[in-house]
């Protein structure tokens, strides 16, 4: 999955377990691997795919995750982050001269899907990151034999408390849930002279432009805290607002490294949390 | 005198089918009256034949409408040295 897996608490075959479900999921739905399911269905655009019981359920979630953020978090995005240059493993990632391909806003209301059948029409192209590293993280949790935690790339979810640091400085106990960070500054490339970068805002099919570096969240579940610290992000300077109208904890870094926290947050760890 | 003769023999059958036609007529307008005043006493808004339910929004409806991201989970100041880090990949 291109991310580091991070076990806290799990007996050797736990561990195990843990190794193989990234790696399934890693199978299915990496947009590198030819003989993903991801890109057997993005190749078979313009008709109907039937999808395997996994690929279908993630693919819902993403769905949900689009309603959700009315469309902030977008899976159809898999055009424009390839013409954003993201075309290989980040780590084989190079600079390249070549300016930016086109833009391909999302289009995720175009699909259609029955169960395990999947229409895509040819113009649009899958990617389920948005969810996948999340959803698997929560599986992940649900393989742990008693408390602990699973990290995959800095998302985690976690059984019991975990005191977590924080990026640049600070820490939190987290006492319930998951925490997720999503920014630009983690893959970031040059393309034609420009920084280019994965969080594509699916209103325009660029990557997007957001006074925030990053954005960490903490939700009931990893996929909850990945959903909304993307949303957060692409929402730009109503990204606390928007969080707060959720009751959702928020950190937010500017490129300057000031710190914003929103009402959720410092009422959390002050103890003054809204009564829902 | 052979029509005179004929006559009450024509006209048994024809009464006997007027009869059965108008016994048929007053059963089936017993019955409608009948089915008539029962649905009245079910639907009499006069008092309730079923237990009260609440003006409650079906499942399918609050789902849609109060479609949400999640729950929020809970964070408090830590209480010891970091053992795991968040942070962007």
């Amino acid at each position: 999955m291109g991310c580091e897996i991070v076990v806290g608490g799990g007996s050797t075959q736990a561990v195990r377990r843990i190794e193989a479900l990234f790696e399934q999921r890693d199978r299915l739905f990496s947009r590198f691997r030819p003989d993903s399911e991801l890109n057997r269905v993005n190749a078979a655009r313009g008709g109907i795919v039937g999808v395997s019981p996994l690929f279908a359920s993630t693919l819902r979630a993403a769905f949900d995750a689009a309603e959700a953020t009315d469309g902030i978090v977008d899976p159809t995005l898999g055009a424009a982050i390839e013409s954003a240059g993201y075309t290989v493993d980040f780590a084989d990632l190079a600079s390249d001269p070549r300016p930016p391909g086109p833009a391909a806003p999302g289009a995720w209301r175009s699909l259609r899907q029955a169960d395990r059948l999947l229409f895509l029409p040819r113009d649009v192209k899958l990617d389920l990151n948005g969810v996948v590293k999340a959803l698997a993280v929560d599986d992940a949790l649900e393989l742990l034999d008693g408390e602990g935690f699973v990290s995959a790339g800095g998302d985690l979810a976690a059984r019991g408390g975990v005191d977590v640091a924080l990026p640049e400085g600070g820490a939190v106990r987290l006492t319930r849930g998951a925490l997720a960070t999503s920014g630009s500054s983690g893959r970031a490339w040059l393309r034609g002279g420009r920084r280019q970068h994965h969080l594509i805002d699916p209103r325009c099919g660029l990557p997007a432009e957001s006074p925030w570096e990053q954005v960490t969240v903490c939700g009931g579940t990893c996929l909850t805290a990945d959903v909304a610290a993307k949303a957060a992000f692409l929402v730009g300077e109503d990204g606390p607002g928007w969080l707060d109208e959720r009751a959702l904890p928020g950190r937010f870094l500017t490129p300057a490294g000031d710190e914003v926290l929103n009402e959720a947050w410092r009422g959390s760890l002050t103890g003054a949390r809204a009564c829902i | 005198m052979a029509i005179a003769e004929a006559e009450p023999g024509r006209l048994a059958p024809v009464r006997r089918r007027v009869a059965l036609a108008k016994a048929a007529l007053a059963i089936g307008a017993a019955a409608a009256f009948g089915a008539a005043v029962a649905l009245a006493k079910v639907h009499n808004a006069g008092h309730s034949k079923q237990p009260l339910r609440p003006l409650a929004p079906s499942a399918d409806y609050a789902a849609t409408v109060h479609k949400e991201v999640g729950s929020p989970g809970m964070i408090d100041p830590p209480i010891a040295s970091p053992s795991a880090a968040t942070h962007v990949s």
